[in-house]
């Protein structure tokens, strides 16, 4: 189920991102999470981040890697964020013996303007152009 | 040894069974229901791992204190994550998963843990993951 609200093709800078976004008091990734205080788990942020990624790159892979995943404020039913997603130059990229440098990308949520939680995600080679 | 010592319920509960825990490891199995929001075309997208290795962090959190079954699940919050690396571009759903969790270092409320999610003989995840424990569950 997605988290982001339908994509917009026609206007270049909803194409690029951010992206905002109200999470649902109804989500069902708060159902169990946890009964009394529902908080948004720490995977669905990278769930948010993918969705975002993939309209950066609509074929963008298998995700191979997750790393400096940070969560700095948990997110809660009703909390308006905004999602941002940078992919990583190719330069930045480690290329070892001859393996195509893998596609990756930094990601940060933000709720009401404050940093939220932040990650580095990578995709296996050879999937984004 | 019940799966309740973790806080999530229903479908967001993943851990089924404790396997063995000791002082600062846990062996247990999880499975992965088909009904689970971020499960899409019948697969589970291999990040879950990550919220499996924290949900046996916290059930080994719950059991180390020594009061075995009458354990009380603690809350808790994901902080950190690093080096999770995913062999597999999903896991399966409705199977048993075994996962291990071993603390590798706390300084209350903070831990840290090595946590591994395997399918049969084949490592799926393997993740670093920071833990900070907001305290026993209200039964």
């Amino acid at each position: 189920m997605p988290f982001l609200p339908p994509a917009d093709r026609e206007s270049p800078s909803v194409a690029a991102g951010p992206w905002s976004f109200t999470l649902r008091v109804d989500d069902p990734c708060f159902a169990g999470h946890f009964d009394d205080t529902p908080v948004l788990p720490g995977i669905a942020h990278v769930a948010i981040a993918l969705e975002a990624y993939g309209r950066l790159f609509p074929a963008p892979g298998v995700l191979v890697a997750v790393d400096d995943l940070r969560f700095l404020q948990p997110l809660l039913p009703g909390d308006r964020c905004e999602v941002r997603v940078t992919p990583e130059p190719p330069a930045a990229r480690v290329e070892v013996s001859g393996t195509p440098a893998q596609p990756a990308a930094r990601f940060e949520i933000r709720r009401d303007g404050a940093l939220a939680s932040s990650g580095h995600l990578t995709f296996a080679a050879g999937a984004v152009a | 040894m019940s799966a309740a010592v973790v806080p999530q319920t229903g479908v967001a509960r993943m851990i089924r069974d404790v396997v063995h825990a000791g002082a600062a490891t846990i062996a247990a199995t999880a499975v992965i229901d088909p009904a689970h929001p971020l499960v899409a075309g019948g697969a589970a997208p291999a990040y879950l791992g990550i919220e499996i290795g924290a949900q046996a962090a916290a059930a080994l959190a719950a059991l180390s204190g020594g009061t075995g079954e009458a354990a009380r699940a603690i809350g808790g919050r994901l902080v950190r994550v690093r080096d999770a690396v995913f062999a597999e571009p999903s896991l399966p759903t409705g199977v048993a998963l075994d996962v291990t969790a071993a603390c590798t270092g706390a300084f209350a409320p903070l831990s840290t843990y090595h946590v591994e999610v395997r399918h049969g003989d084949a490592v799926a995840v393997t993740a670093t993951i920071s833990t900070y424990a907001l305290g026993p569950v209200p039964a």
